[in-house]
């Protein structure tokens, strides 16, 4: 009688079983070196990219700073005049200082604000008199007019297009009146005083926040800006001025992913190409 | 009755069961497992390659607009500024492959110049774009034996990167 092939015999099961559980338990071990691994190179770059947010927010804001008004206050916070923003007088007369639109139809716009200007907010107007320096004086109105508050277009920083569409001009109140020589054309900046910080947050997790300093006694609220860092034992945020040079030094680390592997890190050297008022 | 079949080997192939292999599966399985391992590694590897392809261009978008303002402040200053009326604006481009900077020069009257600097840099296609601002004024020059003029930077604060 003829034996057909029916199904597998039990040493061919026993043997297919072996074979996928070895094949399942290199796989799974794989598998799991594989996910450590890329939970690993996720969690790298992940801290790398909060610490290229605080390093382009730090850089952005401290590059612009003048170095005679930063101060370090320990070594975790670095108070400073920061910049609201730029732009060139329109109108200057006596306490009285217009500035072109921001929102302008120009190739390049006079104005440039990175933040909205306030009452409070210290102006710097250059003054060509002499070698030149920058008078300061405090905002004590800012408004927005359509009118175009005297800034006109033979001032040649307000194009006719902006003029007729009303484009909103910027209108300062000083505190203080502005020497004659620094008229019109003269480049201003609006400076408002902040501090870097590295705070901890109600998730009890550090960052790097920011605190507004001036308008109020003492510094407002801190509103963070990049995060998690480690710990302020952990060195998360260290700030050094360089003695002698217009040179700031920022060291930035991510918090520890294991007890005893040190988080990713990052330093930061920062130039400081200006100074407030001062001689070059 | 039955009607008898053709042949003897068909009427044995019609009577045979199906017989269940777990090869395929297996190796489907196995094909599976090592695409999900293969797509981990390379996600990750993508990642990381990104944010270096980012900080390379930053980088070379960086130094590209503190090349040319340093270009600016060392050579001579084209007479001519002096002359444009208050708002006019002069301006230069320089295209490297798919990198370009370009220098713009707004008069502000009595010898002040604010130079906007905009460089763009490539890695890898990941864009990164820097804009520097920089008060500057023109000046004789006192160095050389010719009464020339140069271009200097504004005293106290002078340079800013823009958003």
């Amino acid at each position: 009688m003829r034996r057909t092939p029916g199904g597998a015999a039990l040493a061919e099961l026993v043997v297919a079983c072996v074979l996928a559980a070895v094949v399942s338990a290199a796989a799974a071990a794989a598998m799991v070196g594989a996910e450590r691994y890329a939970r690993r190179v996720t969690a790298s770059s992940e801290a790398r990219r909060t610490l290229s947010e605080a390093e382009l927010t730090l850089a952005a804001e401290l590059r612009s700073a003048a170095a005679d008004s930063l101060r370090l206050v320990g070594d975790t916070a670095a108070e400073f005049l920061g910049l609201v923003g730029t732009s060139a007088a329109c109108v200057a007369t006596g306490r009285l200082l217009v500035l072109p639109p921001a929102l302008s139809t120009a190739v390049l716009p006079v104005t440039v604000w990175r933040l909205p200007p306030e009452v409070g907010d210290l102006v710097a107007v250059f003054d060509s008199a002499g070698g030149g320096s920058w008078r300061t004086a405090r905002a004590d109105s800012v408004a927005s007019r359509a009118d175009g508050a005297g800034c006109t277009p033979a001032s040649g920083l307000l194009s006719a297009a902006d003029s007729v569409a009303r484009r909103p001009v910027t209108r300062l109140r000083l505190d203080r009146a502005l020497p004659p020589s620094a008229g019109a054309g003269a480049p201003v900046r609006l400076l408002r005083r902040g501090r870097f910080v590295l705070t901890r947050g109600g998730d009890r997790s550090w960052s790097l926040a920011y605190r507004r300093c001036s308008g109020s006694p003492g510094c407002g609220n801190a509103q963070p800006v990049a995060g998690p860092l480690a710990s302020a034992s952990d060195s998360g945020l260290a700030f050094t001025l360089v003695e002698g040079e217009p040179r700031l030094e920022a060291m930035l680390r991510a918090p520890r992913r294991e007890a005893l592997t040190p988080g990713e890190s990052r330093r930061l050297v920062i130039t400081l190409r200006n100074r407030a008022t001062g001689a070059p | 009755m039955q009607p008898a079949l053709p042949d003897a080997p068909l009427r044995a192939l019609l009577r045979a069961p199906l017989r269940a292999g777990f090869a395929l599966p297996l190796a489907l399985f196995a094909l599976v497992l090592l695409a999900m391992l293969v797509a981990l590694l390379l996600d990750g590897a993508v990642q990381e390659l990104r944010v270096s392809r980012g900080d390379v261009a930053l980088a070379r978008a960086q130094a590209a607009a503190a090349s040319a303002l340093a270009d600016l402040l060392a050579g001579p200053a084209d007479s001519t500024l002096l002359t444009l009326p208050r708002g006019a604006v002069r301006g230069s481009a320089r295209v490297e492959k798919s990198d370009t900077v370009r220098v713009t020069v707004q008069a502000l009257g009595g010898g002040l110049e604010r130079a906007v600097i905009v460089a763009r840099a490539w890695a890898g296609g990941v864009r990164a774009d820097v804009t520097t601002l920089a008060l500057l004024r023109i000046v004789p020059d006192s160095g050389g034996g010719r009464p020339a003029l140069r271009v200097s930077r504004l005293p106290g604060w002078w340079w800013t990167q823009l958003p």
